[in-house]
């Protein structure tokens, strides 16, 4: 008897559960406890200067009179909603441009798509994002920021969309669909979505994982809305008010450490729950 | 015609683990007994997965986990004329000197099976390389140029690589390759699946002329049983790990005694004959768990009682010739 | 046509696509701004009180409206900017780094950016590789599993996080100054590029550092297949040594991850950017701070159709030598 990977062995798993609770405790701690706020945590000046941590403020404060405890929540909830925003952009586009360049008949449409694609990969997207960051930081917002990225970042998910449908295509069991009469579209829906849903979670997280790094990088060269808190700008002020050299440590490591521990407990939830998704797949198509 | 390879009583197979805890053994070849002579083709037919390949891996002391042998001995006379005990030797000195110079072999789907990064005349280099040979370089393009010519295949071929050349090209220069040094014993293991019947009929002619050319001794592996007709001189029959009978190939056609090998021929084509070709029903058992007894009574329209409960013995009948079945123990 | 030569006109037609767009996507931002750039530049140049005479005021001002056409129709318009930027390689004064050139500030910092861009890259590409094989090959299972282990933990974590953090530990925990290479009278080309080599060393330190867990864990699943792939097999059987089949397996899985090499490097275009302005490292990273902080469009657009040179040129590059390395291309075959 195949081996058979049930849900119930999954959740008992440590190695999803332990994510897993990190995972919404951050996500309780960036949207559901900043709404519990009476005071905005981005305000400069109502904690005192760069306290160490304390009972009082368990992260210590800034230079410019910040709570770094209410800071972060603030800042991983605007670098998060970033990043969402801009994964599932990005995603949409590549799926889109991915699926038509290797189901579509057309040759010429096949290599239009590849070109603008490989173009795509080759940009340097962060320079141009960037400049329309610095030169419009009067007119975005955080959903805005991330729909930007979004446009710019899809170019490695559709190669890889391109060549796992691509390669699917080729596959027996889908040409004897396609030579017994089943409509394309039949196919994609009966053989490739199962398939695909799995790639379509990895997606997900990895173009997150992207945007998260363009917006840190960003904030730091201060080509970012300022005023907004995200993870990258509380950098940024923390490394022009001297944080290292002045040893207020915590401002800078603080957003790091929570930033750290979100991507890695998100990274680690999709591995579990693409092994599952995989070993379900497996069963179900013998 | 002296004996070159005795195989007594050998027993693998692989050691599979699954889901990395629970160990699996499958029972790929069973106490099998062989010999080969010099100067003659010995045919190793049977359905797939009966353990013929398998057997093919262990005769050319290619034992590497998960394949393992448990018990009993192949022995091979070397060209100095002592035996030695292959399953013995490390895997290191069956490379320098066993393979390629004593046995050599012709894998499957020979095809594709030529580095792709590599012109075919460093294929050739390469081989000498593997085997310590400091041959000076034109004699080896020499040697290699008349193998080519000796293959018909055309000289251009030397600098090409595999991509440029055709499937049917590319197989024939893996027989070269095979047969670089002359060895004495060849094992070729399903030389012509996936090849039509005329490509076939080319490759079997090239090995059979080297072969008579160079008295070596061939050991076929097919499940083909037209091909051992062609090539053979004596054929062994495999079932389920087991090998249920040995002949002289025009006698077994002429009269196989084991009722697996009477399915198997009666399934070949006939010239005139306008009969439906029967099927042998049922399906070959799983090697992890074997069915007690002789492993074909599932499947042997002459089943008897003894059959579910006792191994037959092997029967000898003349010269060259076993069977292992009840029917013929004249205890039945 | 031969194939290598439909390849070489192929890559570099991409090459030319990726430079075309980006100048227009240049000049698009450029007129799109919510502002006047060239109206922004003089009336900041007056606010910074420069000592300019009226009619040194008059100069520039035709000089900067001039290079933007901005009295003309918008396609004449773009024909201006593709000729500045392309041909004449006008591109204004800077403001941050006035009076010199755009161009002569990019000029002197893209050969430091190139060529920190290619080593970082072929480097920390070479070295994931080579661990990849190594741990898709070796007996110690350990080896493999550490690595493993670290590839997966640091993989999806920003480069921009862990530089900073490399920064931190270096700097609080280490307490270790960042070296830089004093600065030497350079007589030759060639004391200039060890020169360059010595500045870019710590740089590359921390992009090779963190930049290899990618190309590991391709190589890694490459390799274990490659192993048992049918020709691999085939030359255990004919005899080759462990070593000539290790080789083996390298040479052959390194040809699809050639691909994620050329590809990777806008990726790491980014990363170098940052390192370049973390340690002060003369390159387009470290310029694009100071473009930022002024608030100096000019330059910033500069830096922006540079990068796009920079990535397309290095991408160019490890395209052409993909052919030396692949017989498939440089050979037409039978199918």
């Amino acid at each position: 008897m195949a081996y058979v990977y049930r849900f119930k062995e999954l959740v008992l798993k440590p190695s999803f559960i332990i994510p897993l609770v990190i995972f919404v405790g951050m996500i309780i701690y960036a949207f559901v406890y900043p709404l519990t706020l009476t005071i905005n945590p981005g305000r400069w000046y109502y904690a005192p200067i760069a306290q160490p941590p304390s009972l009082k403020h368990p992260f210590g404060t800034t230079s410019t009179g910040q709570d770094v405890f209410l800071l972060v929540p603030i800042a991983l909830r605007n670098t998060i909603t970033i990043s969402f925003v801009a994964a599932v952009i990005s995603v949409l586009i590549a799926w889109g441009i991915g699926s038509v360049a290797a189901l579509s008949q057309s040759q010429a449409m096949r290599t239009a798509l590849l070109t603008l694609t490989d173009i795509i990969c080759v940009l340097p997207g962060l320079p141009i994002l960037m400049v329309i960051f610095f030169t419009w930081r009067d007119y975005l917002t955080i959903p805005l920021i991330g729909v930007i990225m979004g446009l710019l970042g899809w170019g490695f998910t559709a190669r890889a969309v391109y060549s796992i449908l691509y390669s699917l295509r080729h596959r027996t069991f889908v040409l004897t669909s396609y030579f017994t009469g089943l409509a394309m579209y039949k196919i994609v829906l009966k053989d490739f979505i199962p398939y695909l849903l799995r790639y379509l979670i990895i997606n997900i997280v990895g173009t997150m994982m992207w945007a998260m790094g363009n917006e840190v990088t960003a904030s730091i060269f201060g080509a970012m809305k300022m005023e907004e808190v995200t993870i990258g700008t509380t950098i940024h002020w923390a490394m022009y008010y001297q944080a290292l050299l002045l040893g207020i440590w915590w401002w800078l490591a603080m957003p790091i450490i929570f930033l750290v521990i979100f991507v890695l407990s998100l990274y680690i939830l999709m591995i579990e729950i693409d092994k599952y998704i995989f070993a379900r797949a497996r069963v179900t198509w013998g | 015609m002296s004996e070159i390879i005795i195989v007594n009583n050998l027993d693998g197979g692989y050691e599979v683990y699954v889901g990395g805890k629970r160990r699996v053994f499958v029972h790929a070849v069973d106490n099998v007994s062989l010999i080969l002579r010099s100067n003659e083709v010995l045919g190793i037919a049977g359905e797939s997965g009966c353990g013929k390949s398998t057997l093919a891996k262990m005769i050319y002391g290619a034992i590497i986990p998960p394949l393992v042998v448990r018990s009993g001995s192949i022995k091979l006379q070397t060209r100095k004329g002592n035996f030695v005990e292959l399953n013995k030797l490390s895997i290191e000195e069956m490379r320098k000197k066993i393979w390629w110079t004593e046995i050599s072999y012709i894998p499957q789907n020979s095809m594709n099976i030529l580095n792709p990064l590599k012109r075919i005349k460093d294929q050739f280099i390469n081989v000498f390389k593997y085997h310590d040979m400091n041959i000076d370089k034109e004699e080896v393009m020499k040697y290699i140029k008349d193998t080519l010519i000796s293959l018909s295949l055309p000289l251009e071929v030397i600098n090409a690589y595999p991509h440029q050349l055709s499937g049917g090209m590319r197989q024939r220069v893996v027989i070269a390759l095979s047969l670089l040094f002359n060895p004495r014993i060849v094992i070729a293991d399903e030389p012509t699946t996936a090849v039509d019947v005329v490509t076939q009929r080319i490759i079997l002619s090239l090995i059979k002329e080297w072969r008579e050319k160079n008295k070596s001794s061939l050991i076929l592996i097919s499940h083909d049983m037209s091909v051992h007709a062609y090539m053979d001189n004596r054929v062994a029959i495999m079932y389920a790990g087991n090998i249920v009978e040995i002949g002289e190939i025009f006698e077994l056609f002429k009269e196989p005694l084991h009722p697996y090998t009477r399915a198997l021929i009666e399934s070949l084509i006939r010239k005139g004959d306008k009969t439906l070709r029967k099927g042998l029903p049922g399906l070959p058992p799983d090697l992890t768990n074997p069915p007690p007894g002789c492993r074909f009574h599932p499947r042997c329209p002459y089943a008897m009682d003894i059959c579910r409960r006792e191994v037959p013995p092997a029967t000898t009948l003349g010269r060259d010739r076993y069977v292992k079945c009840w029917l013929y123990t004249g205890r039945g | 046509m031969h194939p290598l030569i439909k390849y070489v006109l192929q890559r570099v037609a991409l090459a030319l696509l990726v430079v075309w767009v980006g100048i227009t996507i240049t000049f698009i931002l450029s007129r799109l701004m919510p502002f006047n750039a060239a109206e922004l530049f003089i009336s900041r140049m007056l606010a910074q009180g420069h000592s300019l005479t009226g009619e040194e005021i008059e100069n520039m001002k035709k000089q900067i409206l001039e290079l933007y056409g901005l009295d003309k129709p918008i396609i004449v318009q773009y024909a201006i900017f593709l000729r500045n930027y392309m041909i004449t390689g006008e591109m204004g004064p800077s403001f941050a780094f006035f009076p010199s050139n755009v161009k002569d500030i990019i000029g002197k910092a893209l050969p430091w950016s190139i060529t920190l861009l290619l080593l970082a890259s072929v480097i920390s590409w070479l070295v994931g590789n080579g661990l990849g094989v190594v741990a898709a090959l070796t007996k110690h299972r350990k080896i493999s599993s550490v690595l493993e282990n670290i590839a997966i933990a640091f993989q999806p974590i920003p480069f921009a996080v862990l530089a900073l953090s490399f920064l931190i530990f270096y700097l609080l925990v280490l307490k270790l100054p960042i070296p830089g290479a004093a600065f030497v009278s350079i007589t030759s080309p060639f004391e200039m590029f060890i020169y360059m080599l010595r500045r870019a060393s710590f740089p590359l330190l921390v992009l090779v550092l963190f930049g290899w867990f990618g190309g590991f864990v391709g190589m890694k699943a490459i390799a274990l297949k490659m192993r048992e792939e049918d020709f691999i097999v085939y030359a255990f059987l004919q005899g080759a040594s462990t070593r000539s089949i290790r080789f083996m397996i390298f040479r052959n899985s390194i040809l699809p991850q050639f691909t994620t090499l050329v590809l990777g490097i806008s990726r790491v275009f980014v990363g170098s950017l940052l390192v370049e302005y973390i340690f002060n490292y003369p390159g387009i990273g470290y310029i694009l701070q100071s473009a930022i902080a002024n608030a100096d469009y000019n330059l910033m657009l500069g830096i922006l159709f540079f990068a796009t040179v920079a990535t397309a040129v290095a991408a160019l590059i490890l395209d052409l030598v993909y052919p030396l390395i692949d017989p498939r291309i440089r050979y037409p075959g039978q199918g």
